[in-house]
């Protein structure tokens, strides 16, 4: 930490919903170019029971090292601005990995949300801006 | 505007370092439950607001990251 201050607010994060076919749950999801696919921490798939995983396990590269990941389908993830959803992505495939603490927050990949915006980071004013391409 | 619980904890700034590598369950611009163990927290949390869609979120440490 420097100087006494929290600096984690300066990283690209959003607001998210991401739902099962039974439950819901929104989170903080970190926007990230150099990811090819977008993974939800073990943690938060625990809240959604009613996923279901395909047989076929996933093989994830990462700066710290190499982790298995399971792959599943979420019924929809959103965007969300202030408290509205401003995009939808319904029935994803997404990444889950086999352990816990792998990640600390959603990361959402170049799969899903790249495709349909250009996201710019304004890292000194604090912003994201999605415009769609 | 109704601000959203995402954007009630960015606004926190430094007083969110007191729940650095916790996870945080929020509703309603409140925290309302914080632990370890996600699972037991947002159980906790429901238990009291079983009808609200909660957010959750864990409070990353503030260091050197490379994903």
């Amino acid at each position: 930490m420097r100087s006494g201050v929290y600096r984690t607010l300066l990283l690209p994060l959003i607001h998210i919903c991401i739902e099962s076919l039974e439950e819901s749950i929104e989170t903080d999801a970190l926007v990230d170019s150099g990811a090819t696919k977008t993974i939800i921490p073990k943690e938060i798939t625990e809240l959604l029971p009613s996923l279901k995983y395909e047989e076929q396990a996933a093989e994830v590269t990462g700066a710290g090292g190499i982790f298995g990941a399971r792959v599943t389908r979420l019924k929809k993830l959103a965007l969300i601005k202030n408290v509205t959803p401003f995009a939808n992505f319904v029935q994803i495939e997404v990444l889950v990995p086999d352990h816990e603490g792998i990640l600390p927050y959603v990361i959402l990949g170049r799969d899903n949300v790249f495709r349909r915006f250009d996201v710019t980071f304004h890292e000194r004013r604090r912003k994201l801006t999605f415009t769609k391409s | 505007m109704k601000k959203s619980e995402f954007e009630y904890v960015m606004s926190l700034g430094n007083a969110l370092g007191k729940y650095v590598e916790k996870w945080i369950v929020v509703l309603d611009n409140n925290i309302v439950a914080t632990g370890e163990n996600l699972k037991e927290v947002y159980q906790k949390a429901k238990e009291k607001h079983p009808n609200e869609r909660l957010f959750v979120m864990k409070v990353p440490a503030d260091k050197i990251m490379v994903l």
